[in-house]
């Protein structure tokens, strides 16, 4: 094996082992703040009309 | 209105410019195809030319005919809402539907009897069948997720879209990509990737294709009287963002020259086929998934006239299949070359990935509690709803065949056939038929011809799916066992022609179940152009009602 492949093995392996640890929980965190987010009981009001947009339009509606 | 000076009509700096990017392309192209090195791409070349030249002459005519003024944001305080592409994409879906699946249904026939093929080399199997997926997926798919995304983005916004060549030059282009395609594999152009078999000049114009695509949905979110962007804009923008990433990252390559259709990869073997699946994988997450999802989320709503069962939910369905959904690819890789973290990998996030898609069924379902009586009423709502039950179903599978073991058994067999349609005609399939069923009559201030006819496509079409993937689950697993058995002298037990010949009655069967899915498309054609021809019905909506005049 010349230095050339074991550089490549090196780079390799080195982003593996940090996509499988701090990739995993930055991303896991992300998620976390966004399910936080979601179920903060203050914001329920406001989602709750959020999901009545597709019917606002309907003022001009058949 | 003061509008007491008319305008003088003049080009719009788009109009200008438009037609000489086009004039200029339509030069390059011809001199292209007189010095091509093959007579395939001499053609492809002389449609660019032609397409080009009618693009010149399309904007034209359509200057002559237009107003001295741009089309106004909004008549008498109402968004005046543009569907003429949305009016366009939705009939080249209902053509581009009816081509795909009857070219499904001659496959299907080659397989069970394939003296079919006639011996000629553009309807054999090879060629055949990237046309009949890229036909159903990209032409079916794409147009109606083009024409749904290009209504939802509106109505949701509540302003008018973008740009006022763009939206046509995206229908229009990307219609032209699916011609260009569809024509390349007929005659033996291709890169030979599954779901990605256009070459490098296809995919050079869709490119530019889509990133107005994206444009177009950008600035039309961004002119929004509504202050919050709704849970379906946000499926269709990760379907555009994703598709571009995709196809950008799956075609990195060199072509062989600028007169030849060939192009090299610039990474080979494993690697190669890790980014193919990457790419063939998050197409069905971001493509068949994302974009139908942004469609259940508005169209079902609308058409039960209840809300999204939970919209918190909507959101944590929509980040958890971005998070999940694009590790998912290398489950198409099992046993094979890749490393075997990798492997496990796409096995892992794959299972993981059922909760999200049943979370997300769970919400469309949900939508009609106290509205259950509208499914025996409204046979619309029925092929939307049961469109998610298919939904349901073959996320389910999916993460279950993704699992090694079942993988060592279904994989390369017919179950895997019979798992993408579940997916392909029961979940995009129906979503597409129920959002057209809607979408269609509101763009064209038509009622419906007949819900009875929807009622028959409803049923002949789920009598055409139940036998497609019952006759392919059986086939498949008959397959995998006969591939692994041994004699007790430990020889392969089956020859590979004595599982293809075990196989012909659940072909036959298959092709009786495509049969039936044709029948309801036709009967469908059939709804939607008695539905055009007749009279249109009174519109409150999109027209000046209001005989006051402007102060």
């Amino acid at each position: 094996m010349n230095a050339g492949s074991a550089e490549v093995v090196s780079t390799y392996e080195s982003w593996r082992a940090f996509a499988a640890s701090w990739g995993l929980i930055f991303f896991g965190l992300i998620f976390l703040g966004v399910v936080v987010y979601v179920f903060w009981p203050s914001r329920r009001k406001q989602f709750e009309q959020d999901a009545r947009i597709p019917f606002r339009e309907d003022d001009n509606d058949v | 209105m003061e509008r007491t000076h008319p305008i003088a009509k003049q080009l719009t700096f788009g109009e200008k410019s438009l037609s000489a990017i086009f004039f200029a392309l339509a030069i390059a192209t011809a001199y292209i195809a007189i010095n091509a090195y093959s007579s395939a791409y001499a053609f492809h070349a002389s449609l660019f030319s032609l397409g080009s030249i009618g693009a010149v002459i399309a904007i034209f005519l359509r200057y002559r005919a237009r107003d001295a003024a741009p089309a106004p944001l909004m008549i008498d305080g109402r968004p005046n809402y543009n569907y003429g592409p949305i009016k366009f994409a939705s009939l080249a879906a209902l053509f581009w539907g009816v081509a795909g699946f009857v070219v499904g249904l001659y496959l299907a026939l080659e397989l069970a009897y394939p003296a079919l093929n006639l011996d000629l080399p553009w309807i054999n199997f090879g060629r055949l069948r990237p046309l009949h997926t890229s036909a159903v997926i990209f032409a079916f798919g794409g147009n109606v997720l083009l024409a749904t995304s290009f209504y939802v983005m509106q109505r949701t916004s509540r302003a008018r879209i973008a740009g006022d060549l763009a939206p046509w030059f995206v229908m229009l282009g990307y219609n032209f990509f699916i011609l260009i395609a569809g024509t390349g594999y007929l005659l033996g152009v291709t890169r030979g990737h599954e779901y990605a078999e256009p070459e490098w000049y296809a995919i050079l114009w869709l490119v530019v294709v889509w990133v107005i695509y994206l444009l177009v949905y950008l600035f039309t979110l961004a002119r929004r009287a509504e202050p919050h962007i709704y849970v379906a804009n946000w499926f269709y923008l990760s379907f555009i963002v994703t598709v571009a990433v995709l196809v950008l990252g799956n075609n990195v390559e060199i072509p062989v020259s600028v007169f030849s259709p060939k192009s090299v990869i610039v990474w080979a073997g494993v690697q190669d086929a890790m980014i193919q699946w990457w790419y063939g994988h998050n197409a069905v997450g971001f493509f068949l998934t994302a974009g139908f999802l942004g469609i259940m989320y508005y169209f079902i709503p609308k058409r039960t006239g209840r809300p999204i069962y939970s919209y918190r939910l909507s959101i944590v369905h929509f980040w958890a299949l971005i998070f999940l959904y694009i590790w998912a690819g290398p489950h198409h890789l099992h046993y094979t070359a890749l490393p075997d973290w990798a492997q496990t990998l796409g096995m892992v996030f794959s299972v993981v990935l059922w909760m999200p898609s049943w979370g997300g069924m769970i919400n469309g379902l949900m939508t009609l509690s106290g509205a259950w009586d509208k499914l025996r009423t409204d046979p619309v709502l029925r092929m939307l709803v049961v469109s998610v039950a298919f939904y349901g179903m073959s996320t389910f599978e999916g993460p279950l065949m993704s699992v090694k073991a079942v993988n060592s058994l279904s994989h390369y067999t017919d179950w895997g056939i019979g798992h993408v349609h579940s997916g392909s005609l029961g979940w995009v399939g129906f979503v597409s038929f129920g959002a057209l069923y809607c979408l269609i009559p509101w763009v064209y201030n038509r009622r419906l011809y007949s819900l009875k006819l929807v009622n028959w496509h409803f049923w002949i079409s789920t009598i055409g799916i139940v036998f497609y993937i019952s006759s392919m689950w059986v086939a498949g697993i008959m397959q995998g066992l006969m591939w692994r058995a041994y004699t007790p002298q430990g020889f392969l037990e089956y020859s590979f022609v004595e599982t293809t010949e075990a196989l012909h009655p659940e072909y036959v069967i298959r092709a009786i179940g495509g049969g039936l899915f044709v029948i309801g498309a036709l009967i469908m054609v059939y709804n939607i152009w008695r539905t055009l021809a007749s009279p249109a019905v009174e519109p409150a909506r999109d027209v000046a009602v209001s005989p006051i005049p402007a102060e």
